[in-house]
């Protein structure tokens, strides 16, 4: 584990700020909404508590379409608790995660991946596909000319090939909530993943020649589901090298068990 | 790695241990076990080699018109008793051998396991890690008394020890001291959660201290066994209504329609139907078969704060899950299953999943609502009964329920007003399909990461889909197609709800470690090379 200067759990001054002043979101916002006061469980701590007294979904006001058309970003008086590791006793929508977005900014302080990336995954590309280019271009004067269609495909495979890895790389974004890491990536098929702190299991950092000859390395991370999707490619290494201390110790405070 | 012995402790007899004077000893398994393991088929295949050795030998001698076994000559009788004494010394050596340094311990705070003649092979698992506690009996092992103990942690089969095999009453003792320790490390946590986690970490040893007591306690009556904890409620699944769930099955029905007119189409057309069928058959009905022989007897008994779910006809299985350690529930209705209106329950538990897990992640193979509605409150506390039934029977428009976007409707036509959620006091509850219906109930506390998925399709919709992802089972938490907005409004609470429920899971730091491995590891598993005995 590596040690950075930044001991604190705390989100950065300005977000903290930003949480205060610009959009904190009290449970009254969250109840506005229609099917969440399903779970805002009275006064009752979530696990083994009977459901008496907790609002019954069964029963529960049928979902109004007005307040999806306004998710939850509206100013409201009351700030936010400090962040973890004290439990609040409702569920508290992070203010910062109610604005994450498929594809805006939403006001969040989103991390775009080094640009360094687009040249390192255009060298792949090109180590692949040129010497392929030359192999159909060659065997196109010497063989057949019907083999310049194989080098106009692969021309333009190269092409698209390029335009894509811009347009990947750049759709590619995180987050560090206070509690969640969020990332971004994809452009055709979007997705957001969202993992909390308490649910990192380990982080990988991983660096290839490639990318080392770039001052890069890429984030895995780790929960206990095969399913989750957390890698980030492109980090400046003593970026990644920080955030990764910083996810371990975030994590060692927010652990939860299994 | 919390803990690596020192190399010399293959060779004591007298293992380290924590607390001088503590109660907790190695103990042996049963000495039949390598036999049991397969001691009685190296026998049997050498003893039958030997046999034909010895037919070989009287051929080679006599001639294919040799004497009858009386008139053989006394020494060839002699060379074969002999070569199966022999063998059956070494394998009673080694397997004496092997027993002699197969040791367990119910330790303080884990469980470990040292076997291995070749390769010392040394497991542990700490109780904050046990998922489930099994006791197997396969047929074999039943003849003789014995059974099988296999703790299960969440790394996977590679992790779990297996304790092969005990007395059935010695198994029982250990898998209840072994959940013993488990509930007292579940107390101790939830004691230190209650007081302030700084303190805590001072507190750590203390509380330890409050449970220094090992198996032979146990044994002693000390500690109270946990098989004296009443059962609330028992379940069981008639063994009449398991038959008819297998045979009323879309294969039966192919089989009955298939049978005659392979029988008419051999008798009257082409011969080489029957023999290609036949195959085919046979692998329709051995799955059957086994589920049957797997899933017959099926009780769950119900006690304060685990299931006990026990199964099987030749091979008896008794599952022990701590509700605690219950990650998700699905409750599934295939369409065939629609009329007779039964229903399936798979639950995922950590370290459970893969091929041949299925028989432990059912956890009721057929059911009627009233069961399934009752199991599923008792396993996940605080779920809505109304919720899970809406999200069983439901077709759209109940109160609670966030469904597929209308918009959505040209990619599901039939199930968008199904397929959705509803928010419980402790778990999401997603249902999907239709025709084939199939209720998640994920608990807040165990979603592991979200992630809201969009596709081209989607965008032009305007729909995205959520992925709560889970440990590895039989239970998926996808929710597809909400509207975009419901998507990331999905995202924003139930992560907060998650967090909220995560609270209560947290494990506090241990006296004297700062915790590198985390609560989902598995096992340690140290694996040393050849060495001297």
């Amino acid at each position: 584990m590596t040690t950075t200067p930044q001991p604190s759990f705390e989100p950065p001054a300005d977000q903290a700020a930003d949480a205060l002043t610009d959009s904190a979101v009290t449970d009254d916002a969250v109840a506005d909404s229609g099917v969440a006061d399903d779970a805002v469980p009275g006064d009752a701590l979530p696990g083994r508590v009977p459901s008496g007294e907790a609002p019954d979904p069964g029963s529960a006001p049928v979902v109004s379409p007005e307040p999806l058309s306004e998710p939850l970003s509206e100013p409201l008086p009351e700030p936010l608790s400090e962040p973890l590791p004290e439990a609040p006793e409702h569920p508290r929508v992070d203010p910062e995660m109610a604005r994450v977005e498929m594809f805006g900014e939403g006001g969040l302080d989103w991390q775009p991946v080094s640009p360094r990336l687009i040249t390192t995954r255009t060298i792949t590309l090109l180590a692949w596909l040129v010497p392929m280019l030359i192999a159909a271009v060659g065997a196109a004067l010497l063989v057949s000319e019907w083999l310049w269609i194989a080098a106009a495909a692969l021309l333009l495979l190269i092409v698209w090939g390029l335009w894509l890895i811009r347009r990947q790389v750049s759709a590619m974004s995180y987050l560090e909530l206070s509690e969640d890491l969020v990332i971004r990536k994809g452009r055709l098929f979007r997705q957001v993943s969202s993992i909390p702190y308490g649910r990192l299991q380990y982080v990988d950092l991983q660096s290839g020649p490639l990318e080392r000859k770039y001052g890069m390395a890429t984030l895995q991370i780790f929960t206990a589901s095969p399913s989750t999707s957390a890698t980030l490619p492109g980090l400046p290494v003593e970026i990644a090298e920080q955030m990764r201390g910083r996810l371990m110790r975030r994590g060692e405070a927010q652990r939860a068990g299994l | 790695m919390t803990e690596r012995p020192e190399s010399g402790w293959l060779e004591s007899s007298q293992p380290e241990s924590n607390q001088p004077g503590s109660a907790e000893e190695w103990h042996r398994l049963h000495p039949l076990s390598p036999f049991l393991r397969g001691g009685v088929m190296i026998l049997a295949v050498g003893g039958y080699l030997i046999s034909q050795r010895v037919e070989d030998f009287i051929g080679y001698t006599w001639g294919p018109t040799g004497p009858e076994p009386e008139e053989l000559p006394f020494s060839g009788l002699l060379v074969a008793a002999l070569a199966f004494l022999a063998l059956v010394a070494v394998v009673v050596f080694y397997g004496w051998l092997s027993w002699r340094v197969a040791k367990f311990r119910v330790g303080q705070d884990k469980l470990e396991y040292r076997w291995g003649l070749l390769y010392k092979q040394h497991r542990q698992v700490r109780y904050d890690r046990i998922q489930s506690v099994d006791i197997t009996r396969p047929f074999m092992a039943r003849l003789v008394g014995l059974s099988q103990v296999v703790v299960q942690s969440a790394g996977g089969s590679d992790s779990h020890v297996e304790l092969s095999y005990l007395t059935h009453t010695r198994a029982l003792e250990v898998r209840d001291a072994v959940l013993s320790r488990v509930d007292a490390e579940e107390a101790q946590a939830a004691a230190l959660a209650a007081g302030r986690p700084g303190e805590a970490v001072g507190a750590a040893g203390q509380v330890t201290g409050a449970y220094p007591l090992g198996l032979d306690a146990v044994l002693r009556g000390t500690v109270e066994p946990t098989r004296g904890r009443t059962v609330l409620r028992t379940i069981k699944v008639p063994t009449g209504r398991l038959v008819l769930s297998l045979l009323y099955h879309p294969v039966t029905v192919l089989i009955i329609l298939a049978v005659p007119a392979v029988l008419l189409g051999s008798i009257y057309g082409s011969v080489a139907l029957l023999p290609a069928m036949f195959p085919i058959v046979v692998g329709l009905v051995i799955p059957h078969g086994r589920r049957f022989l797997n899933e017959a007897n099926f009780v769950v008994d119900v006690e304060s704060d685990r299931l006990r779910i026990t199964h099987g006809l030749t091979t008896q299985r008794s599952n022990t899950v701590p509700l605690a350690r219950i990650q998700a529930v699905e409750i599934s209705q295939g369409w065939f299953w629609r009329w007779p209106d039964w229903w399936r329950m798979k639950v995922t538990i950590a370290g459970v999943a893969g091929e041949d897990t299925e028989s432990q992640t059912t956890a009721f193979p057929v059911g009627m609502e009233e069961e399934v509605l009752d199991l599923a409150q008792v396993m996940l506390p605080g779920v809505d009964r109304e919720a899970v039934l809406a999200g069983m029977r439901g077709m759209g428009g109940e109160p609670g329920f966030t469904t597929s976007s209308r918009r959505s409707a040209i990619f599901q036509p039939w199930t968008w007003r199904r397929n959705g959620y509803a928010v419980s006091e402790t778990a999401l509850i997603i249902r999907r399909g239709r025709l084939a219906r199939v209720v998640s109930l994920v608990p807040h506390a165990r979603v592991q990461s979200m992630s809201v998925a969009q596709g081209p399709l989607d965008r032009w919709r305007r729909v995205a889909s959520v992925q709560l992802d889970l440990t590895a089972g039989p239970v998926s938490g996808s929710v597809p197609h909400l509207d975009l907005d419901e998507a990331h409004r999905l995202l924003a609470e139930q992560s907060a709800r998650s967090a909220l429920a995560r609270t209560a899971l947290r494990t506090p730091l241990r006296l004297g470690a700062t915790r590198q491995t985390s609560p989902g590891e598995p096992a340690e598993v140290v694996t040393e090379g050849p060495t001297s005995l």
